[in-house]
Order: structure tokens, then sequence, then C-alpha cells
């Protein structure tokens, strides 16, 4: 029974990951928009005097959510209205189910392989599951029972499938560079190196589809410049007649499928979990020195906010000042825990299990830096690019994005096979 | 993983094929149809994937439920006023239908007592293949050598579609948006 | 790897399960939750489809374009070719050469039907 436990356990620990996400995912984008308008952004919210910056603005969201009117309106069809953000919500969750966090962690006979279904066919469940999520936007628009959601809900489906394709495409692209769909054996052959110097990530390999992955992925998770259902010019979204807590599950589902999207296109073009330049057999071969580094990674986080809480105003009667306290308490608690890591890392004689932990938390951390790059690339451009209009999105998609893909994954397979015949 | 928890799965997912098919026949609204049609088509899938073939469960969700079943709920969409299209069925009509479901059922029933290793749920779910995963590789290799004429022939099969789409949407250009 | 009891390849897939549920039953707790804690005190207009302020008329669920119609029929062409292409990467570089020549014709045959879809304005969304 043990495995169904560990799957249970990796499991949760998956979707904690993933809620989690979403509640910083909704900051990021608001201070980062606060940022790009010159502004300040939220900041009011705060819990005893506490306001970190307005990261508490999620928590009242959520609260707020959870505490209105549950509107459903009359003639709706009752059963697919509620399924409908429960559907989308369930796929966005269960699409990170193969991607790795670390390498396979292995000690002592025992290996435990650091997602939740190591498949053959990892990259493909993503695919699958994703385009489920089009089966929660048709049946919101239809369940609605209105002519603006059922109007919007046909031109999201028609979106979404539409690119689909070059996002299909573009993924296969790096399959076939690497010749497996196993997302482990994909991010492990990232790591070999090509030239003797550069790690051979899919963005090196695959820049192109890299560039039309990421264009898809922002189509498919209807972020802007792909945003029609939510776009203030275009008020036809196919959640137009859902409140409370089933409308905040359409927005979980949109941050969830970025950061799957992210996660995604951080497995298959920017190595996954693998440190540049370190395979996991030398982090785990000089797993001492790798946690000193990661304890000053986190001494130098935690010196940051020590100083950033320095420079706000001090005293009993300031604003902010149980802001000041707070950030620089557990900035200073960082320093110490890091320092303690650095030097235990040092000093003590790490056993297997350790040095595979070690090594796995460092790949993790690789992995979620790059996964954050990406988000904040999501975010990035939503406050940077104007919104596509109807005609144009599709034009994009299967007059450009599909041939181009199309071309460059028959490019790649020829320049494939002229390289094979070379070596041989 | 015992043998208790892999028959608890195959029932759920044998439920979820069966259940939304009964629904289907017994509703009368198309569009609530086509939506049952995916509970039955994940549940396929699912029985797919016990049986180890990993790529064709995938492709079934990719293609029937992702593809196909979005073209029947845009296609009912397009051709339905009013969400009731089919009336009450008629006796006359219910009789040859319920005598022919029978007799299918009947015949089904027979084929699968005769079947080798309905004794244990699992030795008849033990086919090859099933114990070893990634048949994908192997699949992809008798498309590309023993079936590759079926294989392209299905390039042309898709090519006759697309001329038809392309037609269609001429035709329809002129309609409203 | 047990014996006799199930294939080993069922308890790779059942971590898929696993999620799913989870991810199910979360959903089902908000929905829970929100449903619970919500008030209840909206008028009959609250209840009214949503049409920018004016009383709706005629059969709320029209019949839709043919447009979308042909979009989804594009789809499952291409992603019909996509699923054959997923298996084609895998063992491509079992023979190089002879993989591209096969998927070469593959894509070329459908290249002619979307040279001809494009000429024929199946890609124009006006």
């Amino acid at each position: 029974m043990s495995l169904a436990v560990l799957l249970a356990a990796k499991a949760v620990v998956l979707v904690l990951l993933l809620l989690n996400l979403v509640p910083l995912l909704v900051w990021v984008e608001r201070k980062a928009s606060a940022l790009i308008q010159d502004r300040v952004g939220p900041n009011r919210a705060g819990i005893l005097g506490l306001r970190f910056a307005g990261m508490f603005h999620n928590l009242a969201d959520v609260g707020k959510m959870l505490t209105k009117e549950d509107i459903v309106p009359a003639g709706v069809d009752r059963l697919p209205f509620v399924l409908a953000p429960a559907l989308g919500l369930t796929v966005a969750l269960a699409a990170a189910a193969v991607i790795p966090v670390a390498d396979v962690w292995s000690s002592g006979g025992r290996s435990v392989p650091l997602q939740v279904a190591d498949l053959d066919v990892g990259i493909l469940w993503v695919f699958a599951v994703s385009s489920l999520g089009v089966y929660s936007i048709v049946l919101a628009g239809w369940a609605s029972r209105s002519r603006f959601p059922l109007l919007g809900a046909l031109r999201s489906a028609a979106q979404l499938v539409s690119y689909e394709v070059p996002l299909a495409l573009a993924a296969i692209s790096v399959a076939l560079c690497f010749g497996t769909l196993r997302p482990n054996e994909i991010v492990e052959a990232q790591g070999d190196l090509v030239f003797g110097a550069l790690p051979q990530w899919g963005i090196l390999l695959q820049p192109v589809a890299f560039v039309i992955f990421v264009t898809g992925a922002l189509a498919e998770t209807n972020r802007l410049p792909f945003d029609l259902p939510e776009g203030e010019s275009e008020i036809v979204g196919y959640h137009v007649e859902y409140s409370s807590m089933k409308f905040g599950m359409f927005m979980m589902a949109e941050y969830i499928h970025v950061a799957v999207a992210s996660a995604l296109a951080a497995t298959l073009f920017l190595g996954g979990w693998q440190v540049p330049w370190l395979p996991t057999e030398a982090l785990r071969t000089h797993a001492g020195p790798v946690l000193a580094g990661l304890g000053a990674i986190g001494a130098l986080g935690g010196a940051a906010a020590l100083a950033g809480a320095l420079r706000l105003p001090r005293g009993v009667t300031a604003p902010r000042s149980r802001d000041a306290l707070a950030i620089g308490g557990l900035g200073l608690a960082g320093v110490v825990a890091g320092l303690a890591a650095a030097a235990t890392g040092l000093g003590a004689d790490l056993g297997p299990g350790a040095r595979a932990t070690v090594a796995a938390a460092a790949q993790a951390l690789a992995f979620g830096a790059k996964t954050l790059l990406l988000c904040f690339g999501f975010v990035w451009v939503r406050w940077t690019l104007p919104r596509f209009r109807y005609d144009q999105l599709m034009r994009l998609g299967w007059r450009q994005l599909t041939p181009l893909a199309l071309a460059n994954l028959v490019l790649t397979a020829g320049a494939l096979a002229a390289l094979g015949e070379l070596s041989r | 993983m015992s043998d208790t928890a892999f028959a608890a799965v195959f029932y759920l997912f044998a439920a979820l094929s069966v259940v939304p098919a009964i629904m289907i026949f017994v509703g009368r609204d198309v569009v609530h149809g086509a939506f049952w049609l995916l509970g039955t088509l994940a549940g396929f899938a699912g029985l797919y994937l016990m049986l180890g073939a990993d790529f064709l469960g995938f492709t079934q969700i990719l293609v029937y439920i992702g593809g196909i079943l979005v073209l029947l709920l845009f296609g009912v969409m397009l051709t339905q006023r009013t969400p009731v299209l089919l009336g009450r069925t008629r006796a006359a009509r219910a009789i040859p239908a319920g005598i022919a479901t029978v007799a299918l059922g009947l015949f089904l029933a027979k084929k699968l007592i005769g079947a080798p290793g309905m004794s244990r749920l699992s030795e008849s779910l033990k086919v090859k293949g099933a114990t070893e995963p990634g048949a994908t590789r192997e699949l992809g290799s008798l498309l590309l050598t023993d079936y590759i004429l079926p294989f392209e022939i299905a390039s042309v099969v898709l090519l006759a579609a697309l001329v038809g789409a392309a037609y269609v949407a001429r035709r329809g250009s002129g309609e409203n948006p | 790897m047990r014996g006799d009891n199930p294939p080993p390849v069922f308890e790779t897939y059942f971590g898929l399960l696993v999620l799913l549920t989870l991810s199910a039953g979360l959903a089902a707790a908000l929905l829970a939750v929100s449903a619970v804690l919500g008030p209840r005190r909206h008028e009959s207009a609250t209840l009214d489809p949503y049409e920018c302020g004016v009383p709706s008329a005629g059969d709320l669920r029209r019949r839709t374009s043919v447009r979308y119609y042909v979009t989804a029929v594009l789809f499952i062409l291409f992603d019909l070719e996509v699923a054959f292409l997923w298996a084609w990467a895998v063992v491509f570089h079992e023979s190089p050469l002879e993989n591209l020549a096969a998927m070469g014709v593959f894509i070329g045959v459908l290249g002619v039907g979307y040279a001809y879809a494009w000429a024929k304005g199946a890609f124009e969304w006006d």
C-alpha cells in the first residue's frame, strides 16, 4: 500500500504547489502591471497591520469570492452550468502530472521519480488532458443559455483548437530532436553539451519552435494578446453569466494553465530540472558544496529582504513599521538558515540519501526558477502588447503559425537525417 | 497494487463508459447527448490505458474527445433551433430496435463468455504488450515499415476531407458571421 | 513485478487517476463551500440572462455560423496528422532517411490540401 501513499503524497504536494502559484501569479501580475504603468499597485489589504506589499489582497479576493452570492440565472442548464468550471479546474491541475521537478531520487536501491506519473508518452498526456479544457468552455457557454456566453464560447473553442496544432507541432520538433516523449528523458538529454560548451537545451536546438510554442501557449491560456473572453472591448466571454467562486474557478484554471504551460515550456526548451553544466551525478558527488551554494543563495535572499526592510519607514508610529519588522525578521531568519545550511554543506559528511536529496533540491530550485521566469514572461507580455482582433487571431494561427511550425518540423527532420548520414 | 484495486479501477472506467452511453440513449437533448459522449469516450481511454495501450489511450482523448466531439458539438449547435430535436419515439420503431439490441447483446455476450481468461479480470486484461510500457516505439516502427502504404493512404483520405472542408467554407462565407 | 498481480504498467498510470480524483474533489469542495457561504438575496432581474441591460428577446440559442464547424473540421484533419507525427518523432532516429521520406510524402499530400484550402479562402475570417 506504500505505493498508493506515495502517489497520494506526490499528488497532494503537486496540487498544493499549483494552488499556491495562483495567488503568487496574481500578485506578480498586479505588481508587475503597476511597475510597467508607473503605479504603486495594490497595497491596502492587511492582517494585524501587516501588508507585505499587497500580497494579502489575494486572500481578500478568495474570501470575497467564496462569500459572494452564487447566482444561477433562470433558465440555465443546471448540471452543465455547475460542471463547467469544475471540469476546467480539474483538467488544468491534472495536466501537470507528468512534469518532473527533479531527476529521479535514488538511494540504497530505492528510487522515487519526482513527478506524479512517469509516463512513456508523458508529453502526450499534457496535450490530451489540456484538450479537454475546451469542454469547460463550450459547456459553460451552452449551459448559460444566453447570447454572449454562447458566442464567446464558440469563439474561444475555435481559438483553442486552432492553436493546438502549432503548439503540438512545436513540441514534436523537440521530441524529434531527442527521440522520446518521456519528459524525464527529454530533460536528461538536454544536459548534454554541444560544441563541448553549451548545454543543448531545446531553445538552442529549436529556437523557432520555442517562439511558436510560447505564442501558442499564450493563446491556449487565453492570455493577452489573445484574451478575447476577458477583453473590455469584446464583452462576449463564455463566463459572462458566472459569479462568485464559479467565476473564480475559471480564473484559477487560467493561472494554473499559465503555470503548467510555463513548466512544460521549461521542460521542453529550457532544460527542465537541469542545473546548467552540472549533471545529476556531479550534483550528488559534490553535494556538500552544492548545499553550501544553496545556503548562500538563501542567505543572499534573506539579506536582500533585510536590506529592503531597513529602507521602510521605522519607528512605532510609522505606518508600515510592522511590515519592516516582519520582513526584516524573515530576512534575518533566511540569512541564519542559509548560513547554517552552508556550514553543514562544507563541514558535515553527507550520506547517500542526503546527497540525493540535496541534488534534487538544487534541481527543483533550477526548475522552479525557469518556470517562474516564463510565468513572468506571460505577465510581461500581457502588459506590453495590444489585443488581437478575432479575425487576426485566427489568421495568425492558421496562415502563419501552422505552416511555420510544419516547415520547422520538416527542416529539423531533414537536418537530423543529414547529420545522421554524415556521422555514419 | 492489489488485484482489488485493479478491479475497482476497471469497474470505475466500465461504469464511466456505460452509464453516459445509457444517458445518451434515454436523453432527448442532442447537446446533452454530445456532452455525455465525453464520459463514454473518456472511459474507453481509461480502459485502453489499463491494457497498457498508452499511445492509443491518449490519442483517443486527443482526437476523439479533443477533436471529433468538438466537431459534433459545433455541428449540433449549427443545425438546430431548439435544444430538443427528437420527438417521442413511436412504439412501432421501438420494437424492431429493441429486438436488434437484444440480438447484438446476446451475440457479444456469447463471444465474451467463450473468451479465454474470463474467470479472472486481471488475467483477461493481461494481454501481450500490457506488461511492457512503451508500445509507442513499436507502433511507430510498424506504421513506418509494414503499414507504410495504409499510412500514406491516410494522408490522401485527409486530403479529400480537407478539400471538402474548403468547399464548405467557401459556400458558408457569405452567410451570417 | 508482483507475480500474477495486475500488469506493472497499471501502477504507472495509477498516479494519473489519483491526481484526477484529487483535483475533481478540490473543485467540488470549492463549489460546495461557495454555495454554502454565499448569501441568497437576488431579485428577479438578477436571474435574467446578460444582455447589456436590454430585455432579451427571441431564442437565446440561435444557430451558429458554419465557420466554427469548418474550423473544427480543419482542426481534426491536422490533429490526426499530428497524432501520426507523435509516433513518428519517437522512431525517427531508427532510420532517418526512410522516415523523412515517408513523412515527407504524408505532409506533402496534406500540403496540397492546405494550399487548396488557403486558395479557397478557408482560413479567412472577416
